[in-house]
C-alpha cells in the first residue's frame, strides 16, 4: 500500500531544508514575484535558491513542486511562462498551475512534464478535473476546500487523477479562484496579484477613546478588537460585520479558525487521497519543522497501527502556531 | 449595443419568478439568462418550469440562455446540468466542468469562469464558446487585451446590479440564522434581496445570498458605455433585483439610444441603488469605489467618490 504523501510548504531555503529533514515527501514553493499565491515581501526563492532547493531535496530523494498558480494578465504572461521554463529546467518534479494560458504553454513547450492543477482552478467535480486532464494532461488535482470527505471519496471513484487535499493551515472559506473579496476592498486580486489582504493596504489604528484597536484595509473597517481579544490576520472573510437583516454584529462570513485534520487523518486516507498539503509558505522555518514532524509521526503511526494517535501535547503545540485561531475541519465532516 | 438580463441571483417564490419573466417578455431586453447559479437546493421548481419560462421568452422574441452553477461538488448537480443541456437552449457555463459535460452545445462563458487573459479566451473560443461575460474584477486594460486579441468572441459585461464576489461550500444565509447548509430549510427564500452586511462604521459592503457573497453596492457602468462599445462589447448585462428591474432596463435603453445624458441616467439609477453605486474595478481601483465619468477627464486622482 502506497503511503499518503506529505506535501510541505517552503518560503525560503531554510524552510525547505527543515521540511525535507523533518519528513516531508514533497515540498512546494514559488519564485519571488507575483506568479504565485504567496506574494509577500521577503518571501519565496530566487533562481539560484530554487536550483539549490531542488538539488537538496533530490539528494534526499524528496520531490519539489513549483507553484505558478496566479492568473497572469497579459503583461505578466511572459514572466509566468519563464518561471515554468526555469522550474522544469532546474529539475522540478512538477509545476502547479491553474491558468489555461499557462497550462497550454506547458503542454506545448514541455510535453510529457508533470503538471498539477492548483487549488486556484477550483476543480471541485469530476467533469472539471476531466476537462483539465483531457486538455492539459494534469496528473494531480489540488482540491478546493469545498468538499466533504464523503464527496472526496465519491470523486476518487470517478477519476484516476491523483488527489491532493489541504490538511493544515489558514482556511479559505470561499471557493479558491472564485473569491474577489480582497480585490473588492483593496483593488489587488488574490487571483492575479497572489496575495489576499496584502499588508500594504492594512492600517492598525489605536482608538484611545474606547481603547480598541481598529483594523482598516484600504480605508474599509474590517474589525475592531478590545484589548483582551486576540487579533487574527485581517482578511475580509474574517472581518466583523453588521447584518442588517438579523441585526447581529459578528463574524458573518467566517469565525477566526484554521484547518487542522490531524484527528480525522485516517478518514482522509481511507477516502483515497494521494497527498496532504500543509498550508504556510509565508510561515517560519520553525513552523514548517514542527508541523511536518507531527504529521510525519501521525501518518507513520497510521501505517504501523491503523491509528494516527499522537500525544495530545503535540496536537496542542500545532494549534498554538495559529494564534487567535480555533481548530476547524472546514467542511470535511459536513456542510 | 444590446441589453441582456442575467439570471435571478436570489431565490424568489415561483409566482414572483413567473410574473417577473412575463414583465421581462415585454421589455427591451434582447437576451434573458434563466436558471440558478448559486445553489442546487434552489432547483425545486425543476426542469419543466425552466423549460416553460424559456419557451415563453422565446415566443416573445428573446434569446434564451440557461445559466448553470458556479460551484459544483456532487454527481447529482452534474446530472442536473446534463439534463439542462438537453433542453433546446444555449447554456451559460459558470464552472469549467460544464464545458466537459455539455460539449457539443452552444455555450457562453459566464462571469465565473477564470478568463484573465487573451490566450485563455482564445482557447475557449477554439472550443466553440461563442460569447464570454467578463469577470467583474477585470480592469479596462485586461478587457481590452482579451477583446482585441479574440475579435470573433462576442463580449458581455455586467453593467448594473449587485456584483458576484465569492462562492462558498457554506450557506451564509443559513449561518446567519443559526442553521447549517445541510439543514437550511431553504431559508434564503425569505430574503429576496439578500442580507446586506455593513462594516462596523456603517459602510454597506457585502450582501449575503445563500452560498454566495455579493457586493452591497450596485455596479453601475452607465457612464462608460462609449468605452465599452470601443472595447467591442455588444452585450450589457443587468442583474435582476427584487424591485424595479424594468425601470433599470428602461434607463439603460434610453442611455443606449442617447435619449438621456450620463448625468440624467446616473441620477435616475441612484434611486435603485440605495447602498450606493460602484465601478472601481473597471478603472483599476477597488471594486467598491466609484469613478465619476464626468471627472475622469480631469484625472482619476480627483475622480473617486467613495460614497456616491
Amino acid at each position: 500500500m502506497r503511503k499518503i504523501e506529505i506535501c510541505a510548504p517552503a518560503g525560503n531555503l531554510p524552510s525547505l531544508k527543515a521540511a525535507v529533514d523533518s519528513g516531508a515527501d514533497a515540498v512546494y514553493m514559488g519564485f519571488s514575484g507575483d506568479t504565485n499565491l504567496r506574494n509577500f515581501p521577503a518571501l519565496n526563492f530566487t533562481e539560484d535558491e530554487v536550483y539549490k532547493a531542488i538539488q537538496y531535496a533530490h539528494s534526499k530523494d524528496k520531490k519539489v513542486f513549483i507553484t505558478v498558480n496566479s492568473y497572469p494578465q497579459e503583461r505578466e504572461l511572459p514572466l509566468a511562462y519563464g518561471v515554468a521554463d526555469k522550474a522544469y529546467h532546474f529539475g522540478a518534479d512538477a509545476v502547479i498551475a491553474s491558468d489555461i494560458a499557462v497550462l497550454s504553454y506547458i503542454k506545448k513547450n514541455h510535453p510529457g512534464k508533470r503538471v498539477h492543477l492548483s487549488v486556484q482552478a477550483s476543480a471541485s467535480n469530476v467533469q472539471a478535473i476531466e476537462f483539465y486532464r483531457r486538455h492539459f494532461g494534469i496528473k494531480r488535482v489540488v482540491l478546493p476546500r469545498v468538499l466533504t470527505i464523503d464527496e472526496i471519496r465519491a470523486l476518487r471513484k470517478e477519476t484516476d487523477v491523483e488527489i491532493e487535499v489541504f490538511a493544515l493551515g489558514l482556511l479559505c472559506i470561499n471557493s479558491e479562484g472564485q473569491c474577489f473579496l480582497s480585490s473588492y476592498i483593496t483593488r489587488e486580486s488574490i487571483n492575479t496579484y497572489g496575495a489576499c489582504s496584502h499588508p500594504k493596504f492594512i492600517d492598525f489604528v489605536q482608538d484611545d477613546h474606547d481603547d480598541s484597536l481598529k483594523i482598516f484595509s484600504n480605508g474599509v473597517l474590517l474589525n475592531k478588537y478590545s484589548p483582551a481579544e486576540e487579533v487574527a490576520y485581517p482578511t475580509p472573510c474574517k472581518g466583523k460585520y453588521y447584518n442588517r437583516a438579523t441585526g447581529q454584529l459578528n463574524n458573518a462570513i467566517q469565525d477566526p479558525e484554521s484547518l487542522n485534520v490531524l484527528e480525522i487523518l485516517p478518514e482522509i486516507i481511507h477516502a483515497g487521497v494521494d497527498s496532504i498539503k500543509i498550508e504556510g509558505r509565508q510561515r517560519s522555518r520553525t513552523y514548517v519543522e514542527q508541523v511536518v514532524r507531527t504529521f510525519r509521526e501521525a501518518v507513520d503511526n497510521y501505517y504501523k497501527s491503523g491509528s494516527c494517535k499522537i500525544d495530545r501535547s503535540k496536537v496542542q503545540n500545532i494549534q498554538s502556531l495559529f494564534e487567535g485561531l480555533a481548530p476547524s475541519y472546514g467542511c470535511y465532516k459536513g456542510k | 449595443m444590446k441589453i441582456t438580463l442575467g439570471p435571478i441571483p436570489f431565490l424568489w417564490d415561483e409566482d414572483k419568478i413567473l410574473s417577473f419573466y412575463k414583465e421581462i417578455a415585454t421589455s427591451p431586453v434582447s437576451v434573458v439568462y434563466i436558471g440558478d447559479v448559486i445553489c442546487s437546493k434552489r432547483f425545486i421548481p425543476g426542469i419543466d418550469a425552466i423549460e416553460t419560462i424559456g419557451r415563453m421568452l422565446l415566443d416573445a422574441g428573446k434569446e434564451v440562455v440557461i445559466s448553470t452553477l458556479g460551484l459544483i461538488t456532487t454527481r447529482e448537480e452534474l446530472d442536473f446540468i446534463e439534463a439542462l443541456c438537453r433542453l433546446p437552449f444555449t447554456i451559460e457555463a459558470n464552472n469549467i466542468g460544464v464545458l466537459n459535460t455539455c460539449s457539443g452545445k452552444e455555450i457562453i462563458g459566464g462571469p465565473h469562469l477564470a478568463i484573465y487573459n487573451a490566450p485563455t479566451a482564445k482557447f475557449l473560443a477554439d472550443l466553440g464558446i461563442q460569447r464570454i461575460v467578463f469577470m467583474p474584477e477585470l480592469n479596462k486594460p485586461a478587457i481590452e487585451s482579451i477583446s482585441l486579441s479574440v475579435p470573433s468572441l462576442e463580449k458581455e459585461i455586467i453593467v448594473f446590479g449587485n456584483l458576484p464576489l465569492a462562492f462558498s461550500w457554506r450557506c451564509y444565509t443559513a449561518r446567519a440564522i443559526g442553521l447549517s447548509k445541510a439543514n437550511c430549510a431553504i431559508v434564503c427564500k425569505k430574503y429576496p434581496e439578500g442580507m446586506p452586511l455593513e462594516t462596523m462604521d456603517g459602510m454597506p459592503l457585502f450582501n449575503i445570498n445563500g452560498t454566495q457573497l455579493m457586493s452591497a453596492k450596485k455596479v453601475c457602468m452607465v457612464g462608460s458605455l462609449d468605452s465599452l462599445e470601443a472595447l467591442g462589447i455588444e452585450y450589457l448585462r443587468i442583474i435582476p433585483q427584487a424591485r424595479n428591474t424594468s425601470d433599470v432596463i428602461g434607463i439603460f435603453n434610453k442611455a443606449i439610444e442617447g435619449v438621456l445624458s450620463y448625468p440624467e441616467t446616473r441620477e435616475a439609477l441612484k434611486r435603485y441603488a440605495p447602498e450606493g453605486m460602484s465601478n472601481g474595478w473597471f478603472y483599476g481601483q477597488a471594486g467598491w469605489e466609484y469613478v465619476d465619468n464626468e471627472s475622469i477627464k480631469t484625472g482619476p486622482e480627483q475622480a473617486t467618490q467613495h460614497y456616491i
